[in-house]
C-alpha cells in the first residue's frame, strides 16, 4: 500500500475550516495507531476500513459516498483504531477537531446523521457480539472466511429496510 | 427516524399550508393524487404541510380531513409519503405521524437511481428564524390579517430576508460574492456527497446550478402556487401542475 501522494486540495474549503482531498486506488488515507484527529466525509468514491487481527488484516467495512468514517480518534482523542484506504479514486471532506463545532452549527443535520449512523453501527456492533457469544468453537474451521467484511455500512444498506412500500 | 431512504418515483411538495384561510392546496391536490397514482410516484410533504401560525380551526380540520382521504388513496395503492418537518408544523409532529405518514423526519436522504438527494425544509438556514424561532413565529401570526389584503404577503417577507442578508453580508466582505443563505446551505450540502438538494420554505420555486455539477432545487409552494419537484431514476426536475388542464408542465421561471 502507498501513502497519499496526490492531496491535489489541501487548501480550506469554502465552507470555512473544512478541508477537501483527492486520494487514489489503494492509497492509505490512515493507519492503526496513528495520531491523526481528522474525521472524513466521503464526497465521492469509496473507503475500505480494515483492522489487523493477528497475520491476517480483516475488513470491517466499506465506506461509500455520503457516509463519515475516522470519526473515533477525533472525539476520543485517541489513535488511530483501523487502516482506511481508498477503494478508486476517492473525495474526502476532511474535518478537523476544531471545526467540527462550527460544521455542526452551519450543518445541523450532519450531527443528526453521525448520531444516526453511530446508532446503526453500535446496533450492529451488538449482533456481532451476540453472534460471537453463540458461534459454536467445534465449527471453527467450517466458519465464515476471515476476510468477509464484519459489519457493512453506507447509505444503501441504511436505506434497505425502508425500500419496501 | 427514517433518514434514508431510496425511490426511484419521487414527487416532492412544499409549504401547502393547510388551514390558511388563503391556501389553495386542497382543490388542486385533488387531480395531483390522480397524476401521482397514474404515474406510481411516492410523495414526498416537504415541510409547512399544516399551518398552525396563521390557520382558522374550522379550515385546517376541514382540509386536513380531506387531504388525508387523498392521501390514503396513495398508501392504499403501495406507495408512499413522507412528510419533512418545517416551522409552520413542528408543533403537530404527533398529529402528523398518526394522521398523515409513518414516515416524519426533520430531513430525508433519498437513494434514486445512482443519485444521492437531500430534502429539507430549509428553515434552519434562515437566518431570521434562527436568529429567535419564537419572535418568527410570532411575526408569522402577525401577518395573517393582511393576507386579507394581499395574500402573496409572503413575496415582501421574502425579500426582507434576502435585502437584510445580503446587507449584512456586503458590510462584512464588501464584496458582491453574494448568495442567498439558502443557495449557501445547498452548496454545503453538496459538499458531502449529494447530487440534488431539495428546500422549501422561500416559497419561491428555484432551479440553481451548483460547483461540482450539483443542483439547488426549491419545490415552490402550493399556498398560491403549485410547483413541485419531480425525481426519476435521480433525475430531478421542478416541474408546475395546470390545475385547469390537469397536467404536469415545466415550470418556466
Amino acid at each position: 500500500m502507498k501513502p497519499i501522494r496526490d492531496t491535489v486540495r489541501s487548501a480550506r474549503a469554502r465552507s470555512g475550516a473544512d478541508g477537501a482531498w483527492v486520494v487514489h486506488d489503494g492509497d492509505v488515507i490512515f493507519s492503526e495507531r496513528d495520531t491523526g484527529r481528522q474525521m472524513f466525509i466521503v464526497a465521492a468514491g469509496t473507503v475500505r476500513i480494515t483492522v489487523g487481527h493477528g497475520e491476517a488484516e480483516v475488513t470491517l467495512g466499506v465506506i461509500e459516498r455520503g457516509d463519515f468514517f475516522g470519526e473515533m480518534a477525533l472525539l476520543e482523542a485517541l489513535p488511530r483504531s483501523a487502516n482506511a484506504y481508498a477503494v478508486g479514486e476517492t473525495h474526502l471532506l476532511v474535518i478537523e477537531p476544531g471545526a467540527l463545532l462550527l460544521r455542526i452549527r452551519r450543518d445541523p443535520t450532519f450531527a443528526i446523521e453521525m448520531l444516526h449512523r453511530l446508532s446503526g453501527r453500535l446496533r450492529q456492533s451488538n449482533l456481532s457480539h451476540l453472534a460471537a457469544l453463540d458461534h459454536d468453537p467445534d465449527e471453527d474451521d467450517h466458519g465464515a472466511e476471515p476476510h468477509e467484511p464484519v459489519w457493512e455500512i453506507g447509505p444503501e444498506r441504511a436505506a434497505r429496510p425502508f425500500d419496501a412500500p | 427516524m427514517h433518514l434514508e431512504v431510496v425511490s426511484d418515483r419521487l414527487v416532492v411538495i412544499s409549504d401547502l399550508h393547510l388551514g390558511n384561510p388563503y391556501s389553495q392546496a386542497t382543490e388542486k391536490l385533488k387531480d395531483f393524487a390522480d397524476y401521482l397514482l397514474a404515474g406510481r410516484f411516492d410523495l414526498c410533504i416537504n415541510g409547512d404541510g399544516l399551518d398552525i401560525l396563521q390557520s382558522r380551526f374550522p379550515i385546517l380540520a376541514a382540509q386536513t380531513l380531506e387531504v388525508i382521504d387523498m392521501m390514503r388513496q396513495l398508501t392504499d395503492a403501495g406507495l408512499r409519503i413522507f412528510y419533512v418537518v418545517g416551522n409552520h408544523d413542528v408543533a403537530l409532529e404527533t398529529v402528523l405521524s398518526s394522521w398523515l405518514s409513518e414516515f416524519l423526519t426533520p430531513f430525508l436522504n433519498v437513494r434514486s437511481g445512482r443519485d444521492r438527494i437531500r430534502i429539507e425544509h430549509g428553515h434552519i438556514y434562515d437566518p431570521l428564524y434562527i436568529a429567535s424561532p419564537r419572535i418568527y413565529g410570532a411575526a408569522g401570526a402577525l401577518a395573517a390579517p393582511f393576507l386579507r389584503f394581499y395574500p402573496d404577503v409572503y413575496k415582501v417577507w421574502s425579500a426582507i430576508t434576502r435585502l437584510r442578508v445580503r446587507g449584512q453580508q456586503y458590510q462584512r466582505n464588501r464584496s458582491d460574492d453574494w448568495a442567498p443563505p439558502e443557495v449557501e446551505a445547498a452548496r454545503m450540502l453538496a459538499e458531502r456527497g449529494f447530487d440534488v438538494v431539495v428546500l422549501g420554505h422561500t416559497h419561491r420555486p428555484e432551479r440553481v446550478e451548483l460547483d461540482g455539477g450539483a443542483l439547488y432545487l426549491n419545490a415552490g409552494n402550493w399556498l398560491r402556487n403549485s410547483t413541485f419537484v419531480e425525481i426519476i431514476d435521480g433525475a430531478a426536475d421542478l416541474r408546475r401542475w395546470d390545475p385547469v388542464a390537469r397536467t404536469s408542465l415545466p415550470f418556466d421561471e
